[in-house]
């Protein structure tokens, strides 16, 4: 894959962190189920919270958020590949074909993709006599490139296309890679072999748009800001009011869908044109998705358990619950837990003293109580200690039971941190303290949320002992996650981030936080790994190299099958025990309460969250 | 003058000595006939003396205020309760769902060694009450300080010059006092408390020096609008002719014949603004735009607890005590003084 990261928002990772924390979930006797036994679980209102709305407003070129991806996944956008909504046991990782008739053929170089599409799939309202076809993918791709419409999305990923980059810099008008020699077949071009390319067609950026006119953009056109609010579905919910959608009209004159109003609620109702015979990845059980934005985590909290909403999307479940539902026989059916996909993490500045010295941060590993940390974001329930950077899934398990600073129950170990501090520079009189002013008050960046505030204090309490002091600054979380990213920021740890796939394959981890090409402006290459002598004198750091391991993310990234995932084994033992830029602490698990009414769920690993569409309600 | 002197006479008769009585002790007579007034005194001198005696506490418990000890929350990582809190029994109850299995334990658990429970990610709730008394007290004469100086300033020139300079100042006074108090020092607290630069180029840090600068910014206009207007009669007195003729300066009058006179409203009405300082701090931290986390606050501590009440009650039940205390005993004391020092009111 191409390294050509662009600007990745922070909302990436914010969504990732809120779907990680947030819902997922649970339950309830009845397994989860794709089939078609399913109609007695059919109808009534699934009625849902968000604490935050989406980041872009349903803008498929931009939204690069889990909670978000949920949405077009289960209920409003098709792709040409899509996941069945389901844990990895169940084939929750994997692709299938969607919009696709079949798998895709793919040349004997690698080179040439084609897809065939289904017959007879249609748009939602107000498209519903037209018929998805070839273009309309070559239309969102398009828009994919367009540096006016895709802000904070994730075109780093279609760069492999031929003549992607020429269309995005405006070289050219169409993409050369792209091409349709009849309505149901799609024909892509690459540059270099692409493996996970049937993963990137899974991507709702790729979702088709519909033509109106003879408008380039299509339904799209004239609304490169809000796209979102005009959103054409094709998965079997739509936005409620999609039927008064009237794209004929200049688009500033045009009326956005009832159905959402930012920041206050969503509401899908089923889509009229979708069948259930063109579709057997996506059950949706519930008539009706009500969802309201805004409010208090606990507050929300409670009023799952009590009925009156029956799902949190992005809250995390507080640890009180977590007791509650996990020690009281009556509530266990309806609290999920399953792992997301994501790892929580403390990563250092490699350019900001005393993190200059890997000494000081393989003592950092050796002090860190994990099993603290875990501890007050609500103890095991909430995920397993992680002893390296990459989750299991991601590397076919290889790394299962490697942790290079494995310490008696997890708690830190700080005999040999102190053994470890000796080493370094920072300790002249190498009896384990640092004595170096470098070592006070280290600028520590974390989320003012709970539980970064008391696991900052663990933080401290761990590092006083090595002679480390800190001065925390606890912020709003995007704002963390900007000053994290911001070379510029100077800050020397960050100790409230997590990160999760995008989809199951590695790159997914190594190219945005290890190689150069997430360096700020991009995104989220924290530890500054791989940046220059001019770009860290630019920035204002007087260290004037740090480590790269750039050419070992691009022979992972060319690598396929077996050796791939040995790959990005080899470069997770690499940063863990040679490079040291973080402290994983945590695998993350999504855990989920349910309402009394909720009577079907399935946590969805490719979102990281509840498939909504496989929820299903009492009443219906 | 006649009548006077009879009287005098009449006392000397009786076989009484006149005392003569210095104004302290006219106003300790008052003021310690007043029980309440005492005993929110006393209970004032005994906070002042917790507060400072504080890390001797620490060193006995052994527990420090920042001290993290997660072997005092549940596995959960729920605070314990104190030791002597009743718990029910304790159930061990196996959990499967999804991928996950754990053993989980139901109910509270008292820990040993903690007098008020637990707070926060594992710290001693006692000594991070008694620490934060500290920061309580601290607010309470900085910010009340820094409000007296300027609402005295003001207040005495004010009245003393009248015209365009009361104008001004009057003015000024009410545009404080119109300012919608809350919403300004929250969106001031939160614009320079949130980010690590703070503002002002980073000469305003979030701290409790914050906090205490936006509270006294805020509550000066009382003290200068109460002020202001004794000055304005005092300056008619006869005292204040007598200086003025004897060719003293303006500064002369207003610091040597002016200010001890009204020093008596002015204790009173101190006094009775640092309960409701105190409370504004606790407030401010409530909302979370108050000291940081760590510096032990009633107010952050009472915002924690509010989730917490329904398993964790003791989170909310000794900071609240701890406030309800401190801020009826400076109203206490500040309804003796008034009593004590107004000559009207008969003892």
């Amino acid at each position: 894959m191409k390294r050509s990261l662009r600007f990745i928002a922070f909302v990436a990772v914010l969504g990732i962190v809120a779907a990680a924390c947030g819902g997922n979930g649970s339950t309830s006797s009845s397994s989860t189920d794709t089939g078609s036994s399913s109609a007695d679980l059919s109808g009534g209102t699934l009625k849902m919270a968000m604490l935050a709305d989406v980041t872009a407003a349903f803008d498929p070129q931009k939204e690069y958020y889990s909670v978000t991806w949920e949405y077009y996944r289960c209920c409003l956008l098709r792709t040409l590949m899509s996941y069945k909504g389901v844990p990895t046991a169940e084939g929750g990782a994997e692709i299938f074909p969607d919009l696709a008739a079949s798998e895709p053929e793919v040349s004997a170089d690698g080179l040439t993709w084609t897809f065939t599409l289904k017959q007879g799939v249609n748009y939602g309202d107000p498209f519903g006599d037209v018929s998805v076809t070839a273009g309309d993918f070559i239309r969102a791709l398009e828009r994919t490139a367009d540096p006016a419409a895709n802000t904070g999305g994730y075109s780093f990923y279609y760069s492999v296309i031929k003549g992607f980059d020429d269309y995005a810099g405006g070289k050219a008008d169409t993409i050369s890679g792209l091409s349709a020699p009849d309505d149901s077949t799609l024909v892509i071009e690459l540059t270099e072999p692409t493996g996970d390319l049937g993963y990137r067609f899974a991507m709702a950026t790729t979702a088709p748009i519909p033509p109106s006119g003879d408008a380039k953009y299509g339904a799209a056109e004239g609304h490169d800001r809000n796209y979102g609010r005009f959103l054409v579905a094709t998965g079997p919910y739509q936005f409620q009011g999609a039927a008064d959608l009237d794209f004929t009209g200049p688009a500033k004159d045009q009326t956005p869908v009832a159905g959402y109003v930012p920041g206050r609620s969503i509401v899908l109702e089923r889509n009229p044109q979708w069948d259930a015979a063109t579709d057997d990845l996506r059950p949706a059980y519930p008539d009706a998705i009500e969802v309201t934005i805004g409010g208090d985590n606990n507050d929300l909290y409670n009023q799952v358990s009590s009925g009156d909403i029956d799902f949190v999307v992005d809250g995390a479940v507080p640890p009180n619950k977590i007791k509650e539902y996990t020690t009281d026989p009556d509530l266990q059916n309806r609290l999920n837990v399953y792992p997301s996909d994501a790892v929580r993490y403390v990563s250092f500045n490699l350019a900001v003293p005393p993190f200059d010295d890997v000494h000081v941060r393989k003592a950092i590993n050796w002090a860190l109580d994990k099993q603290g940390f875990r501890q007050v974001r609500g103890g095991e329930t909430t995920g397993q200690i992680a002893g390296h950077i990459w989750v299991n899934s991601l590397e076919n398990n290889l790394l299962s039971d490697y942790n290079p600073y494995a310490t008696p129950n997890d708690s830190g170990d700080q005999q040999q941190a102190m053994d470890e501090m000796k080493q370094s520079k920072y300790d002249k009189n190498g009896d384990g303290v640092c004595d170096d002013p470098a070592c006070e008050n280290i600028l520590t960046i974390t989320d003012r949320e709970d539980p970064y505030p008391d696991q900052a204090a663990i933080l401290k309490d761990n590092l006083s002992p090595l002679g480390i002091t800190l001065d925390v600054k606890e912020l709003e979380r995007g704002t963390m996650y900007n000053k994290c990213n911001d070379a510029n920021s100077q800050h020397a740890m960050c100790a409230g981030p997590a990160w999760g796939k995008d989809y199951a394959d590695g790159y997914t981890f190594g190219g945005p936080l290890f190689d150069s090409s997430g360096l700020w402006e991009s995104c989220c290459n924290y530890s500054l790994l791989g940046a220059t002598a001019d770009q860290l004198s630019g920035w204002g750091y007087d260290v004037t190299s740090v480590p790269t391991v750039d050419a070992k993310v691009d022979e992972c990234s060319a690598a396929q099958g077996d050796a791939r995932f040995q790959c990005w084994a080899d470069l997770d033992k690499q940063l863990m025990e040679e490079v040291v830029p973080w402290v994983p602490y945590l695998f993350d698990n999504s855990v989920d309460i349910l309402s009394p009414n909720v009577t079907n769920y399935s946590f969805d690993q490719f979102a990281g969250l509840a498939a909504f569409d496989h929820m299903a309600v009492t009443g219906g | 003058m006649t009548e006077d002197t009879s009287a005098a006479e009449i006392d000397l008769q009786v076989g009484k000595d006149v005392i003569g009585r210095s104004p302290w002790e006219i106003f300790w007579r008052q003021f310690r006939r007043d029980r309440w007034a005492l005993a929110g005194g006393i209970m004032v001198i005994i906070m002042i003396i917790l507060a400072i005696t504080a890390p001797l506490f620490a060193k006995a418990v052994g527990h420090g205020p920042n001290e993290v000890n997660l072997k005092a929350l549940d596995q959960f990582g729920l605070q314990g309760a104190p030791f002597w809190w009743p718990c029910p029994p304790a159930q061990e109850v196996v959990f499967t769902g999804g991928t996950a299995e754990s053993l989980g334990q139901s109910g509270c658990t008292a820990v040993p060694g903690y007098w008020l429970g637990v707070e926060g990610p594992g710290r001693d709730q006692f000594i991070r009450i008694l620490y934060g008394a500290r920061t309580s007290l601290f607010i309470a004469f900085f910010a009340t300080g820094l409000a007296l100086i300027i609402g005295v300033i003001l207040g005495i020139m004010a009245g003393f010059f009248r015209g365009k300079v009361d104008t001004a100042i009057s003015r000024a006074t009410d545009v404080v006092l119109s300012l919608p108090i809350l919403l300004l020092a929250l969106g001031l607290a939160a614009a320079c408390g949130a980010t690590a630069e703070g503002c002002l180029g980073g000469l305003i840090q979030p701290g409790l020096i914050l906090v205490g600068l936006i509270i006294g910014l805020f509550s000066w206009p009382y003290i200068s609008r109460i002020i202001r207007g004794q000055v304005l009669s005092m300056r008619e007195k006869e005292f204040v002719e007598a200086s003025r003729s004897l060719g003293s300066s303006d500064w002369r009058i207003m610091s040597k014949e002016i200010l001890p006179n009204v020093a008596a409203p002015l204790i009173v009405y101190t006094t009775l603004i640092i309960p409701s300082n105190i409370l504004f701090e606790a407030g401010l931290s409530f909302l979370g735009v108050g000291v940081p986390d760590s510096t032990a606050s009633w107010g952050a501590m009472l915002s924690a607890s509010g989730s917490a009440f329904t398993y964790a009650p003791w989170l909310m039940i000794f900071p609240g005590l701890a406030l309800f205390m401190t801020t009826l005993a400076f109203n206490l004391v500040g309804d003796g003084l008034r009593d004590a020092l107004d000559p009207r009111t008969q003892g």
